[in-house]
């Protein structure tokens, strides 16, 4: 008995001087919906999406005060299906984000891992209305697929926000026997916060050369992308601005290959702009509209792109909303974009979607 | 016995909506500095603004931990808004003994919850 209690004893004080050095937050998504899908090749399509709104996620994240000002952080942050409960990438634990870092409060912040680029971040969080999510999703026109997401392997830095400015870099090594240049990525953004207004611009450098050994060498031209972002609070509407120009080799992939099945399929273009016009309105205490018109200009193919989309969240808590979208694509000279949402790319010109939100 | 089998169904009816009704306007505004967040102890702070009589307003990002330095005296609190919420007036968190005159807080949305 008595062996016991002292082992007890002894695992509480374990527990308890645990807890008292660490303070991991566990974090999240968990966001369902019905799909409704209209105008792709293989026709009508409805189903159960995860992650519509916002993709469903899990994390884990933690500061660690060191004194001084500085302090420790790591986030560890998980894609997963709630529509299956599969994860986002099979084969990895934390494909959304996974970075270690310092933070110092008049230094900035300085991390590495695998992080999102300034380009994501910028439309993500200041110039989409939808928040990257739902059926009027910007990724459906603007370039965020594959490594314009995030990218592995990266030093991040900030700075630390001085009368409303901040800065950002990023690098993310190419990792590449022989070539310090191949398949590297380099960004970054400059933060402007104050009061009504959000504004940031930002830079994208993606180089698409391949020189590993074993395999003929790739070479391309450099893709960029330049993006300015902005948002201002008039309170009975916030209005959203970007305009992004992407030039070069993989500054635009595209989403879906061949979405309508032409008999020739759209072709990514090296040379375009993208305009996105929205706004976010306050109905009630709880209910905000979203919505945003977003025109792809191909300067090159001439494969144009309009979209309008629309949407309802109504917030039961902090914590958990439900939401109504639609959004619809014209397409011109053989485009094939496709409305998606926060986790899929779509099927077709258009969507509609119903479905609930609970972050935590 | 029908007036009594109504009133029997009005109180299970009013009850429901009771139960049904209570939860929801728990979960929904208070009315009280707990719709913006949580009092947060200075360790947890990312960083210090300092309050003085220039400043109008103050931007940070839901889920933020600030420090606020207001003419001396400071107080430190975790961000967590609903997520419909852009603004508000400082003086809904600070505590009673701090001056926070009429500076606007502005909140960005949490960028763990974006994209």
């Amino acid at each position: 008995m008595k062996p016991r209690l002292l082992a007890t004893a002894a695992l509480a004080g374990i527990a308890l001087n645990a807890s008292a050095q660490s303070n991991v937050t566990i974090y999240g998504v968990v966001d369902a919906g019905i799909v409704a899908e209209r105008g792709g090749a293989a026709g009508s399509l409805s189903k159960v999406t995860s992650g519509v709104g916002s993709a469903s996620r899990l994390g884990f994240r933690e500061t660690e005060d060191l004194g001084g000002g500085l302090s420790a952080l790591f986030v560890l942050e998980s894609g997963l299906k709630v529509d299956t409960g599969e994860s986002d990438v099979a084969g990895s634990i934390a494909n959304r984000q996974a970075l270690v870092g310092l933070n110092s409060k008049t230094l900035g912040m300085l991390t590495l891992g695998r992080q999102k680029t300034t380009l994501y971040k910028a439309l993500g969080e200041v110039g989409d209305p939808f928040g990257l999510g739902y059926a009027g999703s910007s990724k459906n026109l603007f370039p965020l697929a594959g490594p314009n997401t995030r990218t592995s392997n990266t030093v991040a830095y900030a700075t630390p926000s001085y009368q409303g400015l901040s800065g950002e870099v990023t690098y993310a090594m190419g990792e590449q026997a022989g070539s310090q240049s191949a398949g590297r990525q380099y960004g970054g953004a400059l933060s402007y916060s104050n009061g009504d207004l959000n504004a940031r611009l930002v830079y994208n450098n993606r180089n698409s050369d391949n020189v590993q050994p074993g395999v003929p060498a790739v070479k391309h031209d450099l893709g960029h992308n330049v993006l300015l972002v902005a948002n201002y609070d008039f309170h009975v509407i916030k209005a959203f601005f970007a305009y992004g120009v992407d030039k070069g080799y993989n500054s635009a992939v595209l989403p879906v290959a061949n979405a309508y099945g032409y008999p020739v399929a759209p072709k990514a273009t090296t040379n375009s702009a993208d305009l996105l016009l929205g706004a976010t309105v306050p109905v009630g205490a709880r209910g905000t509209i979203m919505t945003s018109y977003i025109h792809k200009n191909d300067k090159q193919w001439g494969q144009d792109a309009s979209q309008f989309g629309v949407g309802y969240s109504y917030a039961w808590s902090k914590r958990t909303s439900t939401y109504v979208a639609y959004a619809r694509i014209h397409n011109e000279n053989g485009a094939g974009y496709t409305v998606g949402n926060d986790t899929e790319a779509g099927s077709g010109n258009s969507a509609f979607n119903l479905g609930v939100r609970h972050a935590f | 016995m029908s007036t009594f089998q109504n009133s029997l169904l009005t109180l299970a009816f009013a009850g429901l909506t009771a139960t049904a009704v209570a939860p929801a306007f728990a979960a929904g505004h208070l009315g009280t500095a707990a719709d913006f967040g949580s009092p947060a102890s200075a360790n947890f702070a990312m960083r210090t603004v300092v309050v003085d009589g220039n400043t109008k307003w103050v931007n940070v990002t839901n889920g933020e931990t600030v420090q606020f330095s207001v003419e001396g005296q400071s107080f430190t609190w975790h961000f967590d808004t609903f997520p419909d919420e852009t603004s508000f007036d400082l003086a809904k968190i600070a505590p009673a003994s701090i001056k926070a005159g009429s500076i606007r807080i502005y909140v960005a949305p949490n960028p763990l919850y974006r994209g």
